[in-house]
């Protein structure tokens, strides 16, 4: 018996349910709390390395939006580029199907190429006032002033940073020769010459950034980031997620 | 600059390939080579290095073109107008091509009939490759006078040009117009040195007295010695014959001679019946030493083509080099 309170017995229902046996009422509250995915959507969440990030979003959504329909809370997605993507806006809801349904408007929607991500601000307007778990997804390559306006207009929220890294971003480099990299948002192109040194300078950069990361969201109020890198374990989000709290 | 340029006398051939320089601007102007994409360059640092292989890549490229154009455009420096001074005489050789020059000499004693052209040549051969300080031009003349070398040093164009008359004579004896000829290339020239006119013929030909006084009147203008090599044919006469007035209009080389004697000039004939002969005339020639001559003469210029070749040649090397160290794929190995 899943909550056994003779109390609660509900004797109409327990004489209904084939094979016979006890069942007892349980009370939730209802849509305590919403759940947003909030996702950044600026066309550098279409870099494609070891993993693509697309597709990331999509699987991590999905695993939100499943967690909390189950749990009884209501889910809703809100995605930005430069604005507040209405094609890709699910208002808050507990309803089934919610998981398959944004896995699939993700993967299908088209991130638009040379756009930035100024709409993420934006989004709070979209948002019920009342405080709310925001699972912010973003690769967090924004300018220093976008961030620090996002996180501080986030800050009534409960924000959980999920930070998407590609290991051939920073990790899994080649090791030697020419390349030219372009910048996915427009930032002009640069020539690298790649080699162990510069390597290990691109490494310890990323890893400075992860710190830098770390000071600015506790200094917003935001959960510590959780960083995913190629693969999205549940389990692992879920471990961060109580040792945070 | 320019004015060193002048000096050295650098130029190009044919200028009209500079215009492919403006192609030269294409690596350094253009963008959008392929690139890998990345989220944020920012992310990534700004090196030194890296930004030097940049510039070189662009700066190898532009040069490669450049120089390619400006190899194209054939660059030469060192055409250069040499003074050279000279001992020898200015001779102008006029050199009979007429169809009589493949009969062989008059002097039939000699089994091995060499055909008075090759004798001639033969000989001149030798007196152009002896005479080292003289001044050579030519001029052949059958029905109309050829130039083929103007006055100058440049003795390999006359032998060039002796070579060429192993082709065979042909045609008549235009000896007033090969005369004229050659006269005309003394025109203009500083006297630094004796004038003579060679003339290699083997027969005459009526002048009609306007031609004669035109002749004359040059000749004393120009100041220029004549010389006949009269190469007699197996049936022609003597000069030395002394003929009587009736028959001298029979003999146009008899004709010839009296004219050139009323010159007023200079000079001499030499009757040659053999190859023999021939040499013995020459020789006496070349005897001609006179005051020093000054002469200009046009140095070889050097081709530049090469060097802006091999230099394009590097910049593509340098270019492929750089392209072989390219990163093809986007993943440590």
């Amino acid at each position: 018996m899943d909550n056994p309170d003779p109390r609660r017995l509900d004797l109409r229902a327990s004489l209904r349910v084939i094979p016979r046996r006890y069942v007892v009422r349980s009370f939730f509250e209802r849509g305590a709390i919403v759940v947003y995915a909030l996702l950044d959507v600026s066309a550098s969440m279409r870099f494609a390395g070891n993993a693509e990030k697309k597709r990331l979003l999509a699987d991590i959504t999905a695993a939100i939006a499943w967690s909390s329909t189950r749990h009884g809370d209501a889910f809703s997605l809100l995605a930005c580029d430069d604005a507040v993507r209405q094609d890709l806006f699910i208002p808050p809801s507990g309803r089934r199907g919610l998981a398959q349904e944004s896995h699939k408007k993700i993967l299908s929607a088209e991130i638009r190429p040379q756009s930035g991500a100024k709409g993420l601000p934006c989004a709070i307007e979209q948002m019920r006032p009342s405080r709310s778990l925001v699972f912010l997804i973003s690769d967090f390559h924004l300018d220093e002033a976008l961030l620090n306006s996002t996180l501080a207009s986030f800050s009534t929220h409960d924000v959980v940073p999920l930070v998407l890294w590609d290991s051939s971003e920073y990790r899994d480099l080649p090791d030697w020769g020419w390349a030219r990299v372009r910048d996915m948002e427009g930032g002009g192109d640069r020539s690298i010459f790649l080699r162990r040194s510069l390597k290990r300078e691109i490494e310890q950069r990323y890893l400075a950034r992860r710190n830098e990361l770390k000071t600015l969201c506790r200094k917003f109020g935001a959960r510590a980031p959780f960083f995913i890198e190629d693969k999205f374990d549940a389990g692992l989000l879920t471990r961060h997620l109580l040792e945070a709290g | 600059m320019s004015e060193f340029l002048q000096t050295a006398g650098a130029g190009l051939q044919s200028p009209g390939w500079l215009v492919l320089l403006l192609l030269a601007l294409v690596p350094l102007l253009v963008r959008g080579h392929a690139a890998f994409p990345y989220p944020a360059i920012s992310r990534l640092p700004e090196d030194e290095l890296s930004l030097w292989i940049e510039r070189f890549w662009r700066w190898a490229g532009a040069l490669a073109i450049a120089a390619t154009a400006i190899a194209l455009s054939g660059p030469y420096w060192g055409e250069q107008q040499l003074e050279k001074v000279g001992r020898g005489a200015h001779v102008m050789i006029v050199l009979d091509r007429s169809a009589s020059m493949n009969d062989s000499f008059a002097d039939t004693a000699k089994s091995d009939s060499e055909s008075k052209m090759a004798a001639a040549r033969r000989v001149l051969q030798s007196f152009v490759a002896q005479s080292r300080e003289d001044l050579l031009g030519m001029v052949t003349f059958s029905t109309s006078p050829i130039l083929v070398a103007p006055l100058g040093g440049d003795r390999e164009a006359v032998l060039a040009a002796l070579r060429a008359t192993e082709a065979g004579g042909m045609g008549f004896t235009a000896v007033a117009r090969g005369l004229g000829m050659g006269l005309d290339y003394f025109e203009g020239r500083p006297v630094t040195g004796a004038r003579a006119i060679l003339l290699v013929s083997d027969g005459g030909a009526h002048l009609d007295v306007k031609t004669q006084d035109l002749l004359r009147e040059m000749f004393h203008r120009q100041g220029a010695s004549l010389y006949w090599v009269y190469l007699r044919s197996a049936n022609g006469v003597s000069l030395k014959e002394n003929l009587d007035d009736d028959d001298r209009d029979a003999y146009p080389e008899h004709q010839l001679h009296d004219y050139f004697k009323s010159l007023g000039v200079n000079y001499h004939v030499y009757e040659a019946e053999s190859p023999k002969a021939v040499e013995d005339a020459l020789a006496d020639i070349s005897q001609l030493k006179n005051q020093p001559v000054k002469y200009f003469e046009a140095a070889a210029r050097q081709d530049l083509s090469w060097m802006f070749y091999l230099l394009a040649l590097l910049s593509a090397a340098a270019l492929f080099a750089l392209h072989l160290t390219e990163v093809k794929r986007w993943r440590a190995v």
